[in-house]
């Protein structure tokens, strides 16, 4: 179907400084094959894709799809077989209602109206939007917006579609149903599907895998053939699903496990023969809840009743937050969970006075934020907040003076502001004398957000909050600013609230944990008692961690398995102690 | 400063509540509007301004947008007027034949009851104006009032004006606001939220605060607007040549009721105007 031989790709080729992009990349891709093509940033992948797309043309080499040769006079040829999907459905939706965007892409082929209403209507009912195809775009939520941009793709019966990232900037529970239309497109029309991705974990079940790195193709075969490979992926800084590695210790531990495990199902099916029926006293000791602290000292914060609408009082009026009420003790690390639409970012902003409540108060060291006469910039220093993709936001040239917004603000002296500027640089790993100087622009997505970072901790707040913090990096940015959160919660001593979607190692800090539903406060507890609810995070599309994950999948077909499970040593120990107990 | 501007500015939005004007064809629409804003520059006082008001009031009801958020719209342009009107009382010159009998004069400036008639009168006017353009937004998707356009504007191909690449501009552009005004509120959030006041401050002041949100705004919009180019690339756009349409226009019997009305109400204010100068 597409063919791609010996392509090289420079960006800016005919300019001074040409940047190489891919080098010597063979590959061919069959019809009606669902291929993954995973790597690191800037290894080459969405390069690779749109050459593909006939969006871009190679420096070397040739590419053929269809038998087609791709050039730039054939681009348009092109283009109609191969469908390029978008990390962010906003930067490729071009018109304002649903069925106009669908429609945009077999209007341009010059097709007969019947054949574009045909076109349009099976496109949608393909994509289930038949109950908002009149719909406003911009009234969507995210993960109507990308099946819009999916069926946008599928009117143009594309015969084979790449999804560039989708996966990338959405919540856990959207990608888990995005990969779900995947793998229909593909059975149902036969179309092949190359999805681009960062996380191994979403592609166990595909048929082939593709592993890009530095410009060129690393690994190319099954999953199985891929993930056995483990050794070679770790070299290059990829890792394999967690499943896969519990499989290999259980191995190691002489439990007939055969290599590798792809799923937790299969973990289950190879586990549940091997188990005891009889939960183990052992096991039920072990698992005792850790006792939650009480804290008798008055609150920092105290939310009571609190209630929040947009749009109030016109035709668009939602709900943000309703009737929420929780506290937040100093030194205390808070994570605050829950799915897409739960109220979390309402809640934040409502903290820190950015929203007004409709009803219910916020109290901060005893005093209501909403009375008469509260200094509520005062309240806006002690409280710090780092938004989601604070990276955006970013307006100064250097990094010394975006940092030094807040003290220059301030109007501190300058040699105060020095200090405080290094000091908060160096609490995000960054080097003062370095960085002080680049430009913002110049800098890595990770990097910008440790800028971010330290520009609200250069404002001394009393407390952190940290809105999804590591959401849109890839895997190792994730894990090093996982790394460099835990640390500045631990070592700070500042009060923090981390927002999230999933129970990672992040909410893992947590003293204490709130899970919102539609606004409201569902759940709350240390994480361990959440855990014991999984089967319900897991309905309300809160992501458990990988561990907890297979943990509660097991736990349906063995009841006594406990789900109150973080880690890989933890989960192997477990299912160690479930295996050995001896048969009755 | 509020953070909610799509909840305060109301212009410009599309209110989804279906009803009869809703329904009305777009370039009908638009023809009335022309017709209406023509004929309220052709009255002349407020007797031949009623049919224009009437008109006003009929659309306003049967287009089942709530009185309060039409209402809600006006805040600023009244607050606007409040400050243009004083002049136009103050600077009231009576044209040839008519009878001033001012209450206060010094110099040029004068108070007469027919200066504050004339003031009130030109309030009435621009009011009417806005609203009657605030109803075409408020029951009209953009992709509707772009293909009207394309249609009612298409004799000028004719002068080699690029019609469609025009309209497309235009629809690309508006699909950009509501994610522009987005990005806004959460820049100014995030700039609130590290201490600055937006509602502070003298004019130069405010100017340099703005300054910090708008850098990202537009780097951001550039960004968007490079992928997007390679969005609608791959989706085949290649200009106007050669393109079809899902969607076309019908004229209904609705359609030219409503046209009729409205030609009626606004003739008849345009020839009383004329006619009488009341």
């Amino acid at each position: 179907m597409i063919t791609v031989s010996r392509v090289s790709f420079d960006y800016n080729a005919n300019g001074s400084n040409p940047i190489r992009a891919l080098t010597d990349v063979s590959l061919s891709i069959r019809a009606g094959e669902l291929v993954a093509l995973l790597g690191h940033n800037g290894s080459g992948k969405s390069t690779l894709a749109k050459l593909m797309a006939a969006v871009m043309f190679p420096t070397q080499g040739e590419l053929s799809v269809g038998g087609t040769h791709v050039t730039e006079k054939t681009a348009f040829d092109i283009r109609r077989k191969v469908g390029l999907v978008f990390q962010r459905p906003d930067d490729q939706l071009i018109a304002n209602r649903v069925i106009d965007d669908i429609a945009f892409g077999p209007e341009n082929l010059g097709l007969p109206r019947e054949v574009i209403q045909h076109r349009v209507d099976s496109a949608i009912a393909t994509m289930e939007l038949e109950s908002i195809r009149t719909a406003q775009i911009s009234s969507l939520s995210g993960g109507e917006r990308q099946r819009v941009a999916i069926a946008g793709v599928l009117a143009m019966e594309p015969s084979c579609f790449i999804l560039d990232e989708p996966t990338t900037m959405i919540a856990p529970v959207l990608a888990r149903s995005l990969l779900r239309t995947a793998h229909a497109l593909r059975d149902r029309l036969g179309v092949s599907i190359i999805h681009i991705t960062h996380f191994m974990h979403e592609v166990t079940d595909f048929d082939r895998i593709v592993v890009m790195d530095g410009g060129s193709v690393l690994m190319d075969g099954t999953p199985k053939e891929i993930f056995a490979r483990s050794e070679e992926l770790a070299a290059v800084g990829l890792d394999v699903p967690l499943v896969t590695k519990v499989g290999r210790v259980l191995r190691s531990r002489g439990l007939p496990i055969a290599e590798p495990i792809l799923t937790a199902e299969e973990l289950r099916t190879a586990i549940v023969p091997l188990c005891s029926t009889v939960p183990s006293m052992q096991t039920a000791v072990l698992q005792s809840p850790d006792v939650p602290t009480v804290r008798t000292d008055p609150p920092f914060i105290d939310v009571q009743n609190a209630s929040f609408s947009y749009m109030k009082d016109t035709p668009l009026e939602t709900i943000g937050i309703r009737n929420v009420s929780c506290s937040i003790h100093r030194g205390q690390i808070v994570a605050v969970l829950g799915g897409t639409q739960a109220g979390k970012s309402t809640l934040i902003e409502c903290l820190n006075g950015l929203r007004t409540l409709h009803s219910g108060r916020i109290f901060v060291d005893g005093t209501d934020i909403h009375s008469k006469g509260y200094d509520i910039g005062a309240l806006r220093d002690r409280i710090g907040v780092v938004f989601q993709q604070p990276e955006t936001q970013l307006f100064e040239e250097t990094v010394g003076k975006d940092v030094s917004f807040s003290p220059r603000r301030k109007k501190l002296p300058a040699e105060t502001s020095k200090a405080l500027v290094e000091r908060s640089l160096h609490a995000v790993g960054l080097d003062y004398q370095t960085f002080r100087l680049r430009y913002v622009y110049a800098l890595s997505g990770g990097q910008k957000r440790r800028v971010a970072i330290a520009g609200i901790l250069a404002g001394e707040p009393e407390m952190l909050i940290l809105d999804e913090p590591v959401a849109g990096l890839d895997p190792r940015g994730r894990s090093e600013l996982a790394l460099l959160v835990k640390r500045l919660a631990q070592e700070s001593h500042l009060t923090v609230l981390i927002v999230g979607n999933t129970i990672d190692e992040l909410a893992e800090l947590a003293d204490y944990a709130i899970v919102m539903h539609e606004g409201g406060v569902l759940l709350e507890g240390t994480i361990s008692e959440l855990l014991n609810q999984a089967e319900l995070l897991h309905d309300v599309g809160l992501e458990l961690s990988e561990a907890a994950e297979i943990a509660r999948v097991l736990k349906q077909q063995i009841p006594s398995f406990p789900t109150t499970i973080l880690h890989l040593e933890e989960l192997c120990d477990t299912i160690g102690r479930f295996c050995t107990q001896p048969k009755e | 400063m509020s953070l909610e501007f799509s909840r305060t500015v109301t212009f410009g939005q599309y209110i989804n509540v279906n009803s009869v004007v809703h329904r009305l064809d777009a370039r009908i629409k638009m023809l009335s509007v022309a017709c209406v804003m023509f004929c309220t520059f052709m009255t002349r006082g407020f007797v031949s301004i009623l049919p224009i008001l009437a008109i006003a009031v009929l659309i306003q009801v049967t287009s089942k947008i709530p009185v309060g958020y039409t209402l809600r719209g006006y805040r600023l342009l009244l607050r606007t007027m409040l400050f243009i009107i004083p002049f136009q009382i103050l600077f009231y010159r009576a044209p040839a034949g008519v009878q001033v009998d001012p209450y206060w004069q010094w110099w040029v400036l004068s108070i007469s009851p027919q200066g504050i008639s004339a003031g009130l009168y030109t309030l009435t006017r621009v009011i009417l104006l806005y609203h009657t353009i605030n109803m075409l937004m408020f029951t009209t998707t953009m992709i509707d009032l772009s293909d009207g356009a394309e249609i009612l504007f298409e004799p000028l191909k004719k002068l080699r004006v690029p019609v469609n690449e025009l309209v497309m501009t235009m629809t690309v552009a508006l699909k950009f606001v509501p994610l522009l005004i987005t990005e806004l509120e959460r820049l100014i959030r995030a700039q609130t939220a590290r201490g600055v006041r937006f509602d502070t401050g003298g004019v130069i002041e405010r100017t340099k605060k703005i300054v910090p949100v708008l850098i990202p705004l537009f780097v951001n919009a550039l960004n968007r607007a490079e992928v997007l180019i390679v969005a609608m690339n791959a989706r085949c756009y290649h200009g106007g040549e050669g393109r079809t349409k899902l969607r076309t226009m019908h004229i209904a019997s609705t359609d030219v009721f409503a046209l009729s009305i409205i030609l009626l109400f606004a003739v008849s204010a345009a020839y009383i105007g004329r006619t009488f100068g009341v």
